[in-house]
């Protein structure tokens, strides 16, 4: 059975306890507007994800796509910033993914993917 | 002879004052104190004396650190997109309103406004398309919330 002496177990507790202090009074951490914003932007990919059984007719086209272009921009923003902002990033390259399929999704309720048949798409 | 264009224009240039104002009729306008307020508010005061003027600022502006050429002035500006596209879908039936992507747009909005005050420098330009995204995702929530709860009971009472 694994277990751990006294002195180990403290250890691993203060490198711990010490790498979330240090998380908390870094200069992208919680107590910084870097940390909270775009905390905000998970909030696409949550809602984004929360509309993945929707079906495509209730989707809209217009946002999803902007979201797409916008995701894209905001990665090179965050990759680009001072300091660099890898929270951000992550959170933008994860919604870029979950936007493209929802984008590819409304495409194909719209008719937009289909193979090339007396099909138009709908409006 | 032909009249010098080099040197009218040196003359004309040697006869402005210290806030580059070319002496006009109002010759208050040279008074100490004057100029002074001037000064504070040059940029609306101001003529542009010389066309080097003029395009060199804008050459400033086009070579800004957060200007055209960079991702500092596009990520930003793009963001009135996600306004404009829930403008768009003002037309849409609020039964295919999404209200997982409205509230995520009015809290992305809300939050970011308030940040954009409290960095340094404060972010007009950011707070101005935060506040037109929560503005929009609420009116959208509005719509949609009062097509579900509200029409319900007109429709209920309709039946009985």
């Amino acid at each position: 059975m694994l277990y751990m002496s006294l002195n180990e177990a403290l250890l691993t507790r203060k490198v711990f306890m010490s790498f979330f202090k240090t998380f908390l009074n870094s200069p992208v951490g919680p107590k910084t507007t870097h940390f909270w914003g775009p905390v905000a932007n998970w909030g696409f990919v949550a809602a984004a994800m929360a509309d993945f059984e929707k079906p495509p007719e209730m989707l809209s086209g217009n946002m999803t796509g902007v979201m797409c272009v916008y995701s894209a921009l905001c990665m090179r923003f965050a990759w680009m910033v001072r300091p660099r902002n890898y929270l951000l990033l992550a959170c933008h390259a994860s919604n870029e993914t979950v936007q493209l399929y929802q984008l590819s999704r409304w495409a194909r309720g719209q008719g937009y993917l289909q193979l090339k048949e007396n099909k138009t798409p709908s409006t | 002879m032909a009249v010098n264009p080099v040197a009218t224009h040196q003359e004309k240039y040697l006869k402005t004052n210290r806030c580059g104002l070319r002496p006009t009729i109002y010759s208050l306008l040279h008074l100490p104190p004057v100029i002074l307020i001037l000064q504070s508010f040059s940029p609306f005061f101001l003529q542009i004396t010389d066309i080097s003027m003029a395009t060199s600022k804008l050459q400033a502006l086009w070579n800004h650190p957060a200007g055209p050429k960079t991702i500092h002035f596009w990520a930003p500006t793009f963001k009135w997109g996600i306004s404009i596209a829930n403008i768009a879908d003002f037309a849409k039936p609020p039964e295919k309103l999404s209200y997982p992507q409205q509230f995520a747009v009015t809290a992305t909005g809300i939050i970011w406004s308030r940040y954009s005050m409290v960095i340094t420098p404060k972010n007009w330009n950011l707070f101005s398309v935060n506040v037109a995204m929560a503005g929009t995702g609420l009116y959208q929530l509005s719509r949609k919330i009062r097509h579900d709860y509200f029409n319900e009971e007109e429709t209920a009472a309709i039946k009985e």
